[in-house]
């Protein structure tokens, strides 16, 4: 990658400037945009490496513009912003290819961190990692390239280094999701939470998946998601 | 009063025996002068009848004797006769003197006297005959047959007649006798059956009247018994009965009297109930053992578009369609006692109101005093304003913390930038300043945090994931994450956990409890202090004890560490939110468990908690 390019979404100018500071000292190209609408214009328009994306926005909401980026065949790395400690709909925008969070309140360090990490996981190719979260990392590349297949034997590959992170088989259980295996991503939450009982991304998605099997008007949305695919 | 007692009962009885004894009396008596009359009858009068027989025979034989001698001595000249013939003379007048002295039948005795007559003529006869010694023997013939010969057989022939004058009475004695024995018989026989009737309706009519006012009481007493207290008995007699009798009555009159004020001071205690019952906001059923509603009040039936006429006597499920509540109901008559809620669970969503209700149910099965189940009572509250104010609040919260996140963000984004770079342009108390700023914007990072959980767990939102779990391994797992932090304050913890340990729970909850006292025990335990984990069975529960050596707990307030909010006061007690025992209490409470604390001040504090075993 030559200059990073960034593209901040988020309806509160404060969080826009604080998070553009985050990353002063970068080197990078930043942009800070405080309207949804704004914001998936410029994603059309330009083309973006980084864009933090506040799930809540006034007018057009988070998940709407994932979703258009996913029908727009947008190639950018999204970070989502949410109040909550995990996204309630973190598989959904997965399926959009969207796999890296962060919760309010922020810290400046736990962004770059993220930054650094997908800068990185840009150059991972299978035949080169070997460690447990250069794993991930590929796994979720796969995902942002909706390589959902791929991802999976990547987590696996993730999970044989390291068979005791929840971390992982949260993120196998979200993919088994998006795969359209529900018991299988069932039983990977449920090991995600044997391994960390207070890992609260993979209790939302076993709650959220839980209660789904008895809602069938949700089912019957999902499998007809996956069949269109 | 007593004086008046004409008859008493004791004279009763003695009337009534009195009389039975008069009954065999006069039957004694009558057979008495019956068996005397039948003695005189076949004794003394035949005796005397007898006798004159007697004399009769010995006097026919006498003469007979007496004229054969004569006959003897007059033609065969037998002197020796004489003398016989002497004998035969006394023996007749002897018997003859008997004979006057015995007259008993009519013309008896001018009988005899004919007889004496014939007889002095006879003897004439014989006297001249013997004194005539010069008569020839023709004449001597002629004499004995044609004069004494006929005296002698007028003699015989009033002899005969007295003897059969006497055998026809002693005959018609011994006819008569039998006529009086029989009559005597019959008599004694009507007499006897007389008396036997007379005695047996006698004692009859007697015990009857002694005992008809003992039955009448004993009727009155069963009646009172039975709770009707009007019974009066009607028995005028001025004797004993007659005295307990009034006696009873005024009895019956005072216990009347007491049980109409008994019954109207119930009365009045029922209507007060049922003012009460009427008028009261919760509504309240009470079921019998066919969970049939017997008692339902007005705020109860309205709860369900009903009034209570409709409702009594109808199959709960018919008025209230709540299968869980039923469950509750079902299992509170079986066990017999009132089943413990866990929070939430005693709440029914009435959708048959106008608007949404909600109904918090309490049931209490209902014993008489004798033990015996007759039903069950359900208490119902509306609570859906609480349960609005209380969603309203929780709401609240978790907005007001998601709305507080934005601008922390903001806050911490900055400051913690700032302090990327005040090393170099910041002197010592402006570094100072900036760090006060760091720690409170974390302080306020895990407030806001804690106040979400503790509002997720209070509008129900936190759903507990049940399933079996090691008690070994959970602790196991949570100690795993405080190793580096008991090293660095030189405390050992150690655990002493029963083996194959299981307990029903949501792991990620109950391994927050855990992480909660144990960092709480982390914090108020000095350097080398020592923290023990202990977990044993207590029943049907895993008691969970986490215990320190530290500071402890001031005794007043000792029951406020699990409020919202609470803190002691204490230089260690820093960064904490005062909501993590808060969280505790919630998640052990709906887990159905308890949660408490002993604690010494100085000493150390024990915090244990309960959780059912799996």
């Amino acid at each position: 990658m030559s200059q990073i390019k960034m593209l901040i979404i988020d309806d509160e100018i404060n969080i826009t400037k604080t998070i553009a500071a985050s990353f002063a000292k970068n080197g990078y190209f930043i942009q800070q945009c405080n309207d949804g609408n704004e914001g998936l214009k410029r994603l059309n328009e330009e083309k973006w490496d980084i864009a933090f994306l506040d799930i809540r926005l006034p007018g057009i909401d988070g998940m709407k513009i994932l979703k258009q980026i996913y029908e727009n065949q947008i190639s950018v790395n999204v970070i989502m912003i949410t109040a909550y400690g995990s996204v309630e709909n973190a598989v959904q925008a997965m399926k959009y290819g969207a796999v890296d969070f962060v919760s309010k309140p922020l810290e400046p360090a736990t962004l770059r961190n993220i930054v650094d990490k997908i800068i990185s996981r840009q150059h991972l190719s299978e035949q080169s990692v070997i460690e447990y979260h250069e794993f991930i990392e590929l796994a979720k590349l796969y995902i942002k390239q909706r390589e959902f297949h791929k991802a999976h034997d990547a987590i696996k590959k993730a999970l044989t280094q390291k068979p005791e992170s929840a971390e992982a088989y949260n993120l196998l259980g979200a993919i088994n999701e998006v795969l359209g295996d529900i018991v299988a991503a069932s039983q990977a939450y449920q090991m995600a939470i044997r391994f960390d009982a207070d890992y609260q991304p993979a209790l939302e998605n076993l709650k959220r998946i839980t209660s789904m099997e008895a809602n069938s008007a949700d089912l019957l949305d999902m499998m007809s998601t996956i069949l269109r695919k | 009063m007593k004086s008046f007692i004409r008859f008493n009962l004791r004279g009763k009885i003695l009337l009534g025996f009195g009389l039975v004894l008069l009954i065999l009396l006069i039957i004694f008596s009558v057979s008495l002068t019956s068996l005397l009359k039948l003695g005189k009858a076949s004794d003394a009068i035949l005796k005397q009848n007898y006798l004159s027989i007697e004399a009769m025979n010995h006097m026919l034989d006498s003469i007979e004797q007496h004229y054969r001698l004569l006959y003897d001595y007059s033609l065969a000249n037998r002197v020796a006769n004489l003398e016989k013939m002497l004998d035969e003379q006394l023996r007749f007048e002897e018997w003859l003197l008997i004979e006057k002295g015995n007259f008993t039948e009519k013309g008896e005795a001018l009988a005899a006297k004919n007889l004496e007559q014939s007889y002095r003529l006879y003897l004439m006869n014989v006297q001249s005959l013997l004194q005539q010694n010069n008569l020839t023997a023709p004449e001597k013939d002629d004499l004995l047959h044609l004069k004494i010969r006929p005296n002698l057989n007028k003699v015989r022939q009033y002899c005969t007649q007295i003897m059969q004058v006497n055998q026809s009475t002693m005959f018609n004695s011994s006819n008569t006798a039998k006529l009086i024995a029989r009559k005597a018989t019959f008599s004694l026989i009507l007499i006897g059956i007389l008396g036997i009737i007379l005695a047996i309706v006698f004692s009859l009519s007697l015990s009857s009247i002694i005992v008809r006012p003992l039955k009448n009481m004993m009727r009155a007493l069963e009646k009172i018994a039975g709770g009707d207290y009007t019974v009066r008995i009607d028995y005028q007699a001025t004797d004993e009965l007659g005295v307990v009798s009034s006696e009873f009555n005024h009895m019956a009159k005072k216990l009347s009297e007491y049980h109409e004020m008994n019954i109207r001071s119930i009365l009045k205690e029922k209507q007060i109930n049922e003012a009460i019952l009427q008028n009261m906001d919760d509504g309240l059923f009470l079921l019998d053992t066919d969970y049939h509603i017997a008692i339902v009040n007005l705020s109860g039936a309205r709860f369900f578009n009903t009034d209570p006429k409709t409702c009594i006597g109808k199959h709960i499920l018919e008025i209230v369609r709540h299968e869980v509540l039923f469950d509750f109901i079902k299992t509170a008559a079986e066990k017999g006692n009132s089943p413990v809620f866990t929070e939430g669970q005693n709440i029914l969503i009435n959708e048959m109101a106008s608007t949404k209700q909600y109904l918090q149910f309490y049931l209490t099965p209902v014993f008489l005093q004798s033990g015996e189940l007759i039903g069950v009572m359900i208490l119902l509250q509306d609570i859906t304003q609480l349960k609005n104010i209380d969603k309203l609040k929780s709401e609240f919260l978790m907005i007001a913390s998601h709305e507080l996140k934005t601008p922390l963000t903001s806050i911490n984004m900055s400051i913690s930038l700032l302090k990327e770079t005040a090393e170099e342009k910041l002197d010592d108390a402006e570094k100072e300043l900036l760090q006060i700023a760091v720690e409170d914007t974390q302080r306020l990072k895990s407030l806001i945090s804690d106040l979400l959980d503790i509002s997720k767990i209070e509008a129900g939102k936190i759903d507990l994931n049940f399933e079996n779990i090691s008690v070994e391994s959970i602790i196991t797992k949570t100690l795993h994450g405080f190793k580096a932090v008991a090293k660095d304050k030189e405390i050992t913890i150690t655990s002493e956990i029963e083996q194959n340990l299981q307990v029903d729970g949501d792991y990620s909850k109950i391994a927050w409890i855990l992480t909660n006292l144990l960092s709480n025990a982390l914090r108020f335990t000095p350097k080398n202090g020592e923290i023990l984990i202990k977990a044993i069975k207590a029943g049907e529960f895993a008691q969970i004890s986490v215990t320190d050596n530290g500071i402890g707990i001031p005794y007043e307030f000792q029951n406020k560490v699990f409020d919202k909010f609470f803190q002691v006061a204490s230089p260690l007690n820093t960064g904490g939110t005062g909501l993590g025992l808060s969280i505790s209490k919630e998640i052990v409470r709906a887990h159905g468990g308890t949660i408490w604390v002993e604690s010494e001040p100085g000493k150390g504090s024990t915090f244990f908690f309960t959780l059912h075993v799996a």
